[in-house]
């Protein structure tokens, strides 16, 4: 019946221990900064054979699950606003059905090529910018051994004086009334990011973080609620369209789901400056991993002069596996945080049971 | 008297401390039961494959199908990794 169902491929042990491996992975490094794992998991089953749509499909019916459960984990730890979550999980909502409509009408005119080279400008603009300001906040923190995870610059000053009347909402994370205003184009970037690269955290957490003043910490974990929102949201688009393949979906969610749970575990040992570690490496790693196919793309359209196959093949090689790597070592940072929080922590229990 | 008091307040507290312990304990037969769930869980959706894509991509009302699949195994599969990690001894700070 498989043969009919043009759309879905046929499974073999290969194809599913490598999503079940990606999905564990990317668990880890969402259950720790609150996003990542799902721009990796949309080019490795499109390199199984996956049509692009029923990957980008099956990618976001495994994140709403995903999410939720990381959610109440980390709400289990007291680290989510829940409020938050939802009000800007809304407006990210709209965010993703104006970028997919967006997309599509860049598909329409560009042809194939032209809305890659979109998404990888996206990747490039977007991680540029905010990559390097998280990246260098986290350096800041870590080289000063400042343990306050808490920003603060003019533009939250701004944030929390603004008054406007009938839009105040108490935000548990920042202990403070702001305008629900102020969190809608915060959303709507988030659902357009993720609309367009499929992580919208790499914008919904430093938004929460350096507009609002969220901790880090209640950020990233914030951050799952909105992924919560946009995923079912985005899956019952593309349920209804009939592009998702549960089966794809549920193998990945099989191995995401350990992930996450030693993601969230990881925040409660590490100290908070780690959130924008990892999130800074990654994002800095997978624009150097888009960096490498921009060219090919701006080639094929006539942009630059014309590749050769085999050198076009070779930059998407590169740029995949970097991306690849991004996420490989965003986990391994996860984990040794984790472990060394672990052996500290111990040590403490041990120190305190002998006086 | 005063040591009564001191006995009733450390018995109390080694009470409060077990019972604490307790309940970071996982219970191996939830976790035994969860598992073999999930098990069950995934080897019907791989037997019954071809049956319930067909019905998860014919599309339109169609769509609650794929996600209470991804509801049902998220809360069966979300509480068995997360039992199965504590019993491994990988737990919160407290």
């Amino acid at each position: 019946m498989l043969e009919t169902l043009s759309n879905f491929i046929a499974l073999d042990i290969w194809g599913v221990t490598g999503l079940f491996l990606v999905g564990f992975v990317g668990g880890m490094v969402s259950g720790f900064i609150g996003s990542g794992g799902a721009f990796v998991l949309t080019p490795a089953m499109m390199t199984m054979g996956v049509p692009g749509i029923v990957a980008v499909a099956s990618n976001m019916c495994h994140k709403f699950p995903k999410a939720l459960v990381g959610a109440m984990k980390r709400a289990k730890y007291g680290q989510v606003d829940v409020k938050l979550g939802l009000i800007m999980g809304c407006s990210a909502e709209a965010g993703v059905l104006v970028g997919a409509d967006f997309q599509q009408k860049i598909r329409e005119s560009f042809g194939e090529v032209g809305s890659n080279l979109y998404v990888s400008a996206a990747f490039v603009v977007v991680l540029a910018i905010v990559g390097t300001y998280v990246m260098r906040d986290a350096l800041k923190a870590y080289r000063g051994g400042d343990h306050n995870d808490v920003a603060d610059n003019a533009l939250i000053r701004w944030a929390r004086s603004l008054n406007i009347p009938g839009t105040m909402v108490y935000f548990p994370s920042i202990k403070c009334r702001v305008s629900f205003l102020i969190t809608i184009p915060m959303g709507f970037c988030t659902g357009l990011l993720a609309a367009t690269i499929a992580v919208g955290g790499f914008i919904g957490v430093p938004s929460m973080m350096y507009v609002l003043g969220v901790p880090g910490l209640m950020a990233s974990a914030t951050e799952l609620v909105i992924a919560f929102v946009m995923g079912l949201g985005g899956t019952i688009k593309f349920a209804w369209a009939g592009f998702v393949d549960i089966r794809l979906a549920m193998i990945i969610l099989a191995g995401s789901l350990f992930g996450i749970q030693v993601g969230a575990i990881g925040t409660t040992y590490v100290k908070p400056y780690m959130i924008k570690m990892v999130m800074g490496v990654i994002m800095l790693m997978v624009l150097v991993s888009r960096g490498f196919v921009v060219p090919v793309y701006m080639s094929q359209l006539g942009m630059l002069p014309a590749m050769e196959p085999a050198t076009m093949a070779l930059l998407k090689s590169i740029s995949f596996w970097v991306m690849v790597a991004a996420l490989v070592v965003g986990a391994v940072i996860v984990v040794r945080a984790l472990l060394a929080g672990m052996a500290e922590h111990n040590r403490q229990v041990a120190l305190a049971a002998g006086e | 008297m005063t040591d009564h008091v001191t006995s009733f307040t450390e018995t109390s507290a080694l009470a409060a401390d077990d019972t604490a312990a307790k309940g970071d304990t996982t219970n191996p037969v939830v976790v035994y039961a969860l598992g073999l769930t999930v098990f069950l869980l995934y080897g019907a959706l791989f037997q019954w494959q071809d049956e319930v894509l067909s019905i998860s991509v014919a599309g339109r009302w169609n769509f609650i199908y794929p996600v209470a699949i991804a509801f049902t195994f998220s809360f069966a599969h979300g509480a068995f990794t997360g039992m199965l990690w504590n019993a491994l001894g990988l737990k919160a700070k407290k």
